[in-house]
């Protein structure tokens, strides 16, 4: 079947469309080259005058595994406020702070989303992570296996392994728990606090190991790059959410040595002490040190006001948040000599003095790192906000005026602390085509997602040019999943299965040989049940594999 | 199905699964999983009757091992089982005091902890200068764990005890690590739960009757909805356990079941279904809510599986 979609205005920083009209051609799920006059499309839409983009990609979303279901679970009260009824497509499910995964994946391709990426996949918890994403329907899904606390690395550091045996073993988590990149959750400090520590700098040495979170840092971005993993390590550094933790950030980005390395929800580790209350934007010195270093991407992680959740492996950090729970309950777990998690319920209020300023800090950095090519739009959903938010704070990037009537509503103080009146920058549709889609591809290794050129994934987005961009961004006119119409003026008309991306670097099998005793002594599986294969992740749900190219081959 | 029919969603353990999501969705906790507490626990207080009857292998599994990754010789733990008369092991420390009472015992243990006099001789039967001593092993251990079987806190509002254990673990986790364990997943409640709470946003005894879903731990409760004549029909499933029989019913009763079941009074339909992880493939997760164990299909079975069954009634509705 051949689609057309007729006369659009096209943003594809890829190839060099910044507005340009011209026709797409969709084929088998694929874009297609202009078949010439002799080929009648079956399907035609007029969408002229029309903006359209590649379908947006979330590169950091929480959206499956034990952590967000404990949230879910949690919250019967968030619930019951977003409840979706059921319609003849679609299941009665519920939405929010902690949105089912139906909802999920409803609400993300009504967005004109068409990929998530689950940032935090605890190996040993992966298989109900993968079961999860394969309910969470139409978009495409991908996951970044934790390491960095797990008793194993840390034995093999401390031992002083060589750094073929432990690329062998990152290569090996990505491949048996089918995963696209490798994340570290405030490194050592996970199982730090299992030793009853409560908290780890970049160069403490961690209870019982000894190692450093520098060198855990260290030894992971190397494995990523001996093996040629095109996402680099995706970061969520030492001490989050304590004030005066810009230095530990800035300190992170030097110690990396300039090896490849992405700063996940950087607004939350871009903290000084300045001024009357001891808590201040370390924005401009993060942003400045992002701009300096090409070998440094991040993602905003930027907080928006009213009830959300936040869930994360810091359980460190979640049991010193526990404090500020709202409404009072919290859970903190301790997994399986691998990771932890907590949930905490956060609400952000605008009158808060804090609060303001996380959110004038998240929007001062976005709009003074220069290269959109390095920044992503993300929420750290559901942590600073639910991602049903991305709309509004689009249209705080891409519209001063409005920003500045928001700071104006807010903690006068904070208003007053922050330089965000004074930045005139707005985003352009370009721009944003780069920071949602292009740039998302480009870091996680996606060739054929995030652009319009020929042989690309038919995931495409079409809007209506309004100058309100909240309103612009809700609600596309059409949504396409690799050739299918999905969503049309913001509502499902169809449910489809999405793929799982992943990435397969070689490695020596040789690994299992020193895994098997571990997991015997002291795991509570055993290795040979612990691996996952794409008949059982397409049992679950997901629609196919998608094995993506490594950079380089593998060197050491 | 559940969702285009209208129906309840409950399962047959929900009463004892409640007292713990119960707690979670008003307080929370702390907990750990199982190669945590096999690696680490120094000190493990097992509350309730049955656990080791419940599961054969708890000990054998997670308390007798005593291999660590983090200590040089074997680890040094510390069992202590309090309860009803518990099922322990000859030679065990015990605690006896009536299940009913254990409130008491976990409110006094708090007050302890944090050093507040108590004006009592004893708490619920055990000597005072007993109470002191456990709390002071509990404040200088260093990874605790409390284990609990929400199927043996059997009374009205057993959800209490389960909040009192919750809240000594967070008290203790203010100077030393502490962390709880409860025990289920019998019968696929804990992955039931699970899946109820990925794909609605609610945990199990959620209903679609008016076309969205509403969760009610009460009202929705299987037991309640037969007494009061509320539902109309009962769809019992139970491909693992033939022993786990339909509750008496005059409400009209459909089973999908292992056809080794054997059935007092016949049920208005009864479809033999195969067993996960024996005539097809599966999923299953394990008491700590982490491990989701992946079911191999090791045999033929001409039956269907349950999803095929339901799949099929779907169908011709």
């Amino acid at each position: 079947m051949l689609i057309r979609l007729k006369g659009g205005r096209i943003y594809d920083p890829v190839n060099g469309a910044n507005g340009a009209v011209r026709d797409i051609y969709i084929r088998d799920r694929r874009i297609v080259a202009d078949p010439g006059d002799s080929a009648r499309p079956d399907q035609d839409y007029d969408v002229s005058g029309k903006v359209v983009m590649a379908g947006a990609i979330d590169m950091h979303t929480h959206i499956g595994g034990g952590k967000v279901n404990i949230a879910r679970a949690m919250l019967p009260e968030d619930h019951r406020a977003d409840l979706l009824a059921r319609t003849e497509l679609t299941r009665a499910c519920c939405g929010h702070a902690a949105p089912s995964t139906l909802a999920t994946g409803y609400r993300y391709a009504e967005m004109g989303y068409t990929a998530c990426f689950e940032p935090a996949l605890l190996p040993t918890n992966a298989r109900q992570a993968h079961m999860e994403m394969g309910d969470v329907p139409i978009v495409d899904k991908g996951g970044y296996a934790m390491l960095g606390n797990d008793d194993f690395l840390l034995s093999l550091m401390r031992e002083g392994a060589s750094r073929k045996l432990i690329a062998d073993y990152v290569a090996w988590t990505l491949d048996v728990t089918q995963c696209l990149g490798i994340k570290v959750v405030n490194p050592g400090g996970i199982s730090a606090f299992k030793f009853n520590a409560r908290k780890l700098d970049l160069d403490e040495q961690s209870p019982h190991y000894g190692i450093t979170p520098r060198a855990i840092l260290l030894t992971l971005a190397q494995a990523l790059e001996d093996l040629g993993v095109p996402h680099p390590l995706h970061v969520h550094g030492c001490n989050l959410g304590v004030p005066g933790n810009v230095e530990t950030t800035l300190e992170t980005i030097a110690g990396i040595e300039g090896l490849p390395m992405h700063l996940t929800h950087i607004q939350f580790h871009s903290y000084g002490t300045e001024g009357d209350r001891k808590f201040s934007s370390g924005a401009a010195r993060i942003a400045e040190a992002i701009n300096r270093n090409p070998n440094i991407s991040a993602d905003v992680g930027q907080i928006l006001f009213g009830q959300t959740v936040t869930a994360s492996g810091d359980n460190m950090s979640q049991h010193r948040n526990r404090k500020f729970a709202s409404p009072d309950k919290w859970v903190i777990m301790d997994i399986e000599c691998d990771a932890g998690c907590g949930v905490v319920p956060f609400r952000y209020r605008d009158q808060n003095f804090v609060n303001a300023l996380q959110w004038a800090i998240g929007l001062e950095i976005f709009l003074s790192v220069d290269d959109p090519w390095r920044i992503f739009l993300t929420t750290d959903h559901p942590n600073g906000a639910p991602f049903t938010t991305y709309p509004h704070l689009i249209r705080l990037l891409m519209d001063k005026t409005f920003r500045n009537e928001q700071l104006a509503r807010l903690n006068p103080d904070a208003a007053a602390a922050s330089t965000l009146g004074s930045i005139a920058r707005e985003y352009t549709l370009n721009e944003m085509a780069i920071m949602t889609r292009a740039g998302p591809a480009k870091i996680l290794g996606l060739a054929d997602r995030g652009h319009l050129g020929i042989g690309a994934g038919a995931d495409i987005t079409v809007y209506t040019d309004r100058e309100d961009r909240e309103a612009m961004f809700r609600t596309p006119d059409y949504v396409f999943k690799d050739g299918d119409l999905v969503a049309k003026d913001g509502r499902i008309v169809k449910v489809t299965l999405g793929a799982t991306h992943v990435v397969k670097p070689v490695y020596d099998r040789g690994i299992e040989d020193r895994l098997r005793p571990f997991f015997a002594r002291y795991r509570s599986t055993r290795l040979e049940n612990f691996a996952i294969d794409e008949e059982e992740l397409c049992e679950c749900g997901s629609s196919r594999l998608t094995v993506h190219q490594c950079r380089h081959a593998r060197v050491a | 199905m559940a969702d285009r029919i209208g129906a309840i969603v409950d399962h047959m353990n929900s009463t004892a699964l409640s007292r713990n999501l119960l707690v979670l969705q008003d307080s929370g906790w702390i907990v750990s999983t199982f190669a945590e507490v096999r690696s680490r626990a120094d000190f493990v207080l097992i509350v309730g009757t049955e656990t080791n009857s419940r599961f054969p292998r708890f000990a054998e599994r997670l308390i007798e091992p005593l291999d660590s990754p983090f200590s040089d010789g074997p680890l040094r733990r510390s069992v202590v089982y309090l309860g009803a008369r518990p099922k322990a092991p000859a030679g065990a420390r015990v605690l006896d005091c009536p299940t009913n009472r254990l409130g008491e015992v976990f409110g006094a243990l708090r007050c302890l902890v944090a050093n507040r006099p108590l004006q009592a001789a004893q708490v619920a039967g055990l000597d005072m200068e007993i109470l002191s001593d456990l709390a002071g092993e509990m404040r200088k251990a260093k990874y605790g764990v409390v284990a609990w079987a929400a199927a043996d806190l059997d009374l009205p509002h057993g959800e209490l005890i389960v909040q009192s254990i919750c809240g000594l673990i967070s008290d203790l986790n203010e100077t030393t690590r502490f962390a709880g364990l409860p025990l289920g997943g019998n019968d696929a409640d804990v992955t039931a739960n699970q899946v109820t709470v990925w794909q609605t946003g609610f945990p199990l005894r959620t209903g679609f009757g008016r076309g969205v879903p509403e969760y009610d731990a009460y009202h929705f409760g299987t037991d309640r909805l037969l007494a009061s004549r509320n539902a109309d029909v009962l769809l019992w499933i139970s491909a693992f356990d033939p022993l786990r029989l339909p509750p008496e019913t005059d409400v009209p009763t459909i089973v999908l079941g292992s056809p080794a079941m054997r059935l007092a009074k016949p049920p208005a339909v009864f479809i033999p279904v195969a067993t996960p992880g024996l005539h097809h493939a599966g999923h299953f997760f394990r008491s700590d809510s982490v491990m989701a164990i992946r079911l191999r299909k090791l045999t033929d079975s001409a039956l269907p599986s349950v999803a095929e069954a339901l799949a099929a009634i779907e169908q011709a509705l």
